[in-house]
């Protein structure tokens, strides 16, 4: 198969490397944060409230 | 909105009629303590629209020991404080759940609820296993003795449900308060003056302001927070004293008096003193010698099952995704994307799928048991064991929930009233092998460890994953024997526990849990999984050239100096480092960095191949040994390598001093016995 455009498969991955990387800083800062809830279990999906 | 609170003893199944009631699903099992946290719900009842029914963790009284206690006895009281530090809105309603086949003790909560002045309805709950054990209970008599709507039910059945919603929606439209009686308070006394004062200042409401005094009057630890109750609570209890009236036990002498004479009126039970089969089970199972004969019996199975089952459903999906690999690699066109998708996404994400059998194996033997009752059973067992190690049989719920995922196990150690103990179990829950370890433990036992048999039926790889779960038991064991003399000193409470009756574990409620545990797992390998194959395949390819000058390759030689003496080299230490975010991700990160050496070496044969087959081809090349593996799966037994569970440590302990405690000691932990076992092996082996 052809190769795709040197610049669209080069933005193509830029795009998804960055919003990986964002993602996981994200994710961290979500873990961290003290008002997260948790998420384990299956528990997800419904509105709790804090104590 | 409206908003309806359900309350009642543990185990009486509060949670099933939530979800019943909510259509949500959190998780409900045969076992006392598995709601620790205050869970909210809208559902949508006939004439009144939207309301919200509040499921609140299990109690006997409203006078609260333990954290999860506090949370339900302050939402029914009154005085929960919301996200804002403002006291929550007034229950329009309070559903008591009831368990019909331990009525007295059940129905002193619920006169308690009454006492409350908010409109009640009392759901009689597990009218099955109340006919089963021979007791007959007229609920129509019931409901005109206690002078509140009961609904005789079973909190699994829809018709019981239903009936429930009828009377909830009847009892909002036109409310009614409950006939309150507050003939236990000693009149005319300085403690019925101060209830009173309380009622009309601060609660709003005499019954609560009572009932919290009271509790005021039997714990030091449970006191309001109000100074003239701290300053006056010793002249109240010598007043009660010259009064005759025993402060410790006035108010559960008066309501048990009430509850036995009503229980007389309508209850009659066949036979008393019948022996039912789940007694007769409890004889054996609870048997000293017999009791962890079978207990052992029925981990090893688990164990077993979990490598002959799953062996053909995960070569199906190994096989699928090295398909998938190979077509997706066939019609895009060579450049960065096609590398990416195949010698990252791919392998990244299909390594860590493969896993899914052995979890549903997993959950399903523990749904069977946590649905039989026979969890508590077995925290009956260990008691006696972990009482030797500072650490009580209440410990053993978390320690077991830790099985599944350390977070839930951390929540739920809010269940133990004792400072000391609750902190002990913390700190020790993260050892025992949670399911995100499973992938790991059984990628390395699948390429490394021989499928041998011994007595024809007993493999020797389930023996190495047992032993895998028994090691971070005896660690868990040992370190809380240490803390308990040291850090958290102080004798471990007694232990009373109610032991819910045998029955056949509900497969369908099984069945579902398994389904969402493999949903969370597939939303892992979706999301963080996936995004650290990524970060994975750049660090690993860029920049250009050989794999050991990209970023992850310096990264990886950085650390090898710190890992070498545990027999790891750089693409293990990576993936150490970036199992921080998940432990399954280390699988998913030595499936990506071996697939980019691999390509980079023109071996296009390596796309066809699982992990596995990687490691065992590694294995027999010398170049990842069998004791390495036995040294990695050591250090992922110890290491507290999730983020998550550090997060819920600092949450549930409040203090980034245990959270750094808890995260030094099992790194430390980890490190020696892993170094310990290589160094070892290597000499025992002569290469030393």
């Amino acid at each position: 198969m052809d190769n795709l455009a040197p610049h669209v498969d080069y933005i193509a991955v830029s795009v998804i490397v960055a919003a990986a990387f964002i993602y996981l800083i994200c994710r961290c800062r979500k873990a961290f944060s003290k008002a997260e809830g948790d998420c384990c279990g299956g528990k997800c999906g419904s509105k709790k409230e804090g104590q | 909105m409206l908003r309806i609170a359900l309350a009642g003893n543990p185990n009486c199944g509060k949670t099933t009629i939530f979800n019943s009631l909510t259509g949500l699903r959190h998780k409900v099992a045969n076992y006392p303590g598995v709601t620790v946290e205050k869970k909210e719900g809208v559902s949508s009842l006939p004439e009144l629209g939207e309301v919200t029914f509040i499921d609140l963790p299990g109690i006997y009284s409203l006078s609260a020991h333990s954290v999860d206690e506090t949370i339900a006895s302050k939402a029914l009281l009154g005085t929960l404080k919301n996200n804002g530090g403002k006291v929550e809105a007034r229950l329009d309603l309070l559903v008591s759940v009831v368990d019909a086949s331990n009525l007295e003790r059940n129905l002193y909560l619920t006169s308690q609820l009454i006492d409350l002045g908010v409109p009640i309805i009392i759901a009689l709950n597990m009218r099955d296993v109340a006919e089963l054990r021979g007791i007959s209970i007229k609920s129509e008599l019931l409901a005109r003795a206690i002078d509140v709507p009961i609904v005789f039910m079973t909190a699994k059945k829809k018709p019981g449900i239903s009936e429930l919603q009828i009377e909830i929606v009847k009892l909002l439209k036109s409310p009614r308060l409950p006939k309150t009686s507050y003939d236990w308070l000693p009149a005319d006394s300085l403690y019925a003056d101060i209830a009173s004062r309380l009622g009309e200042l601060e609660l709003g409401h005499k019954g609560s302001a009572a009932i919290l005094l009271g509790s005021a009057l039997l714990s030091e630890a449970s006191i309001p927070d109000n100074a003239e109750v701290t300053k006056r609570r010793p002249e109240m209890r010598a007043e009660l004293q010259k009064l005759s009236v025993d402060p410790f036990s006035f108010e559960a002498t008066a309501r048990y008096g009430w509850i036995n004479s009503i229980v007389k009126q309508s209850v009659t039970f066949t036979d008393p003193n019948k022996k039912f089969l789940s007694d007769k089970i409890d004889r054996v199972i609870l048997h000293p010698l017999w009791g962890s004969v079978i207990f052992l019996g029925i981990m090893t199975l688990i164990f077993q099952s979990i490598f002959l089952w799953a062996s053909v459903p995960m070569d199906l999906i190994d096989g699928l995704f090295g398909s998938l690999s190979n077509t997706v690699g066939l019609f895009l066109p060579n450049g960065m994307l096609k590398s990416l998708i195949v010698n990252g996404i791919i392998p990244g994400v299909g390594s860590v799928l493969i896993f899914v059998p052995q979890i549903a194996i997993l959950f399903f033997f523990l749904g069977c048991l946590e649905d039989s009752g026979y969890l508590s059973r077995a925290a009956f067992l260990m008691d006696k064991i972990m009482r030797r190690c500072g650490l009580q049989g209440r410990s053993f719920i978390p320690l077991l929930s830790s099985f599944a995922c350390a977070i839930p196990g951390i929540m739920s150690t809010r269940s133990i009233p004792s400072f000391a103990d609750r902190m002990t179990t913390i700190m020790v829950a993260p050892l025992m092998s949670c399911s995100a370890r499973l992938p790991v433990y059984t990628l390395l036992i699948a390429g490394f460890i021989p499928q041998k048999y011994y007595l024809g039926f007993i493999s020797l790889q389930g023996l190495v994953l047992l032993s895998m779960y028994l090691l971070g038991v005896a660690a868990a064991a040992l370190i809380a024997w240490l803390l308990k003399f040291s850090l958290f000193r102080g004798e471990p409470a007694l232990f009373v526990m109610e032991m819910p009756p045998f029955r056949m574990p509900v497969f369908k409620g099984v069945f579902r849990d398994i389904f969402d545990r493999i949903v969370l797992f597939l939303k892992s390998a979706g999301t963080v999984i996936l995004a650290c194959s990524i970060a994975l395949w750049f660090l690993a390819s860029y920049p250009q050239g050989k794999i050991e000058n990209s970023y992850a390759g310096r990264i990886g030689a950085a650390m090898e100096p710190v890992i070498k003496p545990l027999g790891f080299n750089w693409e293990i230490g990576i993936g150490i480092l970036a199992s921080f975010a998940a432990r399954e991700v280390f699988v998913s990160s030595l499936a990506t960095v071996y697939n980019i050496a691999e390509s980079e070496e023109g071996d296009d044969e390596s796309k066809q191949r699982g992990l596995i087959s990687v490691l065992k081809e590694k294995r027999a090349s010398g170049n990842f040994t069998t004791l390495t593996a036995l040294s990695l799966m050591i250090f992922y037994v110890f290491a507290c390598q999730c983020m998550s569970t550090l997060a819920i440590c600092r949450r549930e302990t409040g203090s980034w001093k245990w959270t750094g405690v808890m995260f030094a000691y099992m790194t430390a932990l980890a490190y020696g016995a892993s170094l310990l076992t290589y160094q070892l092996g290597m000499r025992i082996l002569g290469h030393g």
